[in-house]
């Protein structure tokens, strides 16, 4: 072998850590994942005027404090709904956080927790609210474990003016937390992705690390929503500047829940933010709600 | 006609040449970490080493250029993608101040810096692009070797203006000095700069 060639291997060896560590470094992602940059968070707010929108919409995005019962986070539920129409009446939909009929991750048995309270959907719970929802002329949009055939999917569903379930969107990203609590990973993405008709507004929804998904956010862009229904279950302090809208071009309201859940404490924080990202309103580290009016253009 | 076409072709190469000859300490240089920072990383890898890399991203090149020892300007300019739906395209100019280098000693020394830079960000899957131009401060340390120059330095933004291509938005401005001002408020960036001297008075 000549000295050359020996060099060279040398060399290659010296620098195999370094290509080991690109390498390691290039494997940890899931190529379906999205992580926000800086860029994404950052400029100056701009000021969308939607002041000549075509349609409009009044939201309501509210942070509950859920309970391990069923039972008292579904009457809580109702509550809040009762109590948003007489203080807001002209709200007309109402956009609560991710499983909100119990805890997000129960530290004793989260998949036993999970499968107790799971329900169909249509189901006693989306039956319950759809009875308000027609007696009080609200869409209603929430989280639940939801049982479908033999798997557990963390779900959101909305509830028309009627009662009627009009849209599910099953949890297609899911990080630890949903593996812990049993759920399972809904494929495909195309048969996944629900735009619903609201007052002329297109709506799609997700739930909580489904922002993450490079695929979810192309077939929610190429339907060409106009309103993102974010449901969470999220430790997030406020933020100044919302990354979603701008991801998404399309008006956002994120409904979340707040309080100590065994070890984990959920920050409440709330809010609807127009397309160039600006946050309209926000609540953060207390159980209520915000409400605001989205004006949409019909291009 | 074709010793003629060749000739105007010749021609702003020979004048280039001329001016690296008459402009001794001239520097092409890139910053190696923007290469890394589009790669796919481990999910907060991703999120916080574009401070390490001046929230520069992708194929990235540098101009500086050397008139006297006590300063400098320099272009940069940086493309790639930030994640699968977006990419950043960024300019930046600015003047660097040696106040220590003399004549016998402007191979290395500490500068502080004043930049100017806009950058466009564009959503690929909407179409929608977001526009900002930002001053800043940079303070740093630059070296250069017969072969290899080296520039270390620190950055932070003073205030931003941002204007978008989507419908019915105002542009808007504001005091900046973190692009993450939820996660901490003033978040001053980090920049590595390696490069070649142009110039034959180098070598």
């Amino acid at each position: 072998m000549r000295s050359g060639t020996i060099i060279t291997y040398f060399t290659l060896i010296r620098r195999l850590p370094w290509l080991a560590l690109l390498i390691l470094l290039g494997s940890c992602a899931d190529p379906d994942t999205l992580i926000q940059s800086l860029h994404d968070i950052s400029g100056a707010p701009l000021q969308y005027d939607d002041s000549q929108a075509e349609h409009q919409l009044r939201v309501a995005s509210v942070a509950m404090r859920c309970s391990e019962e069923k039972s008292v986070n579904l009457a809580r539920m109702q509550t809040l709904v009762r109590q948003i129409k007489e203080q807001a009446p002209a709200t007309q939909l109402i956009v609560f956080g991710e499983t909100t009929l119990g805890w997000y991750l129960h530290p004793d048995d989260p998949t036993g927790y999970q499968t107790a309270i799971a329900e169909t959907i249509p189901g006693p719970a989306t039956n319950s609210l759809g009875a308000l929802a027609d007696e009080l002329n609200v869409f209603i949009a929430f989280g639940l474990a939801e049982l479908h055939g033999s798997k557990l999917h963390n779900s959101q569903v909305l509830l028309d003016t009627a009662g009627t379930v009009v849209a599910v969107h099953r949890k297609h990203h899911l990080i630890q937390e949903d593996l812990d609590g049993g759920f399972t990973r809904y494929d495909p993405i195309e048969e996944n992705v629900t735009v619903t008709d609201l007052y002329g507004i297109r709506t799609g929804m997700i739930v909580c690390a489904d922002v993450s998904s490079v695929e979810m956010t192309r077939e929610l862009v190429e339907a060409d929503i106009q309103f993102l229904i974010h449901s969470l279950a999220s430790q997030a302090d406020p933020f100044t500047f919302d990354a979603v809208a701008r991801q998404f071009d399309s008006w956002v309201v994120f409904a979340n829940r707040v309080g100590m859940e065994g070890d984990i404490e959920y920050s409440g924080t709330c809010y609807i933010a127009d397309p160039a990202g600006t946050i309209r309103t926000e609540i953060s580290g207390e159980e209520g709600y915000v409400t605001a009016t989205i004006g949409v253009y019909d291009e | 006609m074709i010793r003629h076409s060749i000739l105007l072709l010749l021609l702003p190469l020979s004048l280039l040449a001329d001016s690296l000859e008459a402009q001794p300490h001239l520097y092409i240089s890139t910053n190696p970490v923007s290469y890394l920072v589009t790669l796919r990383l481990q999910d907060d890898l991703k999120r916080y080493l574009p401070i390490a890399s001046g929230v520069e991203y992708g194929i990235e090149g540098n101009l500086t250029w050397f008139p006297e020892s006590r300063h400098a300007w320099e272009l940069r300019m940086a493309r790639g993608h930030i994640h699968p739906i977006s990419t950043v395209a960024q300019i930046h100019a600015g003047r660097l101040v040696f106040p220590w280098s003399d004549q016998l000693n402007w191979k290395r020394g500490l500068y502080g810096a004043v930049f100017a830079k806009a950058w466009s960000y564009r959503n690929t899957a909407t179409e929608v692009r977001f526009n900002h131009a930002a001053p800043y401060l940079a303070a740093g340390y630059f070296k250069s070797g017969k072969r290899f120059s080296f520039d270390l330095r620190i950055n932070q933004t003073l205030a931003i203006v941002s204007w978008s291509s989507l419908a019915h938005t105002q542009p808007g401005s504001a005091l900046f000095l973190s692009p993450w001002p939820a996660f901490l408020p003033v978040i001053p960036t980090v920049t590595l700069s390696v490069g070649v001297p142009l110039s034959p008075h180098f070598l």
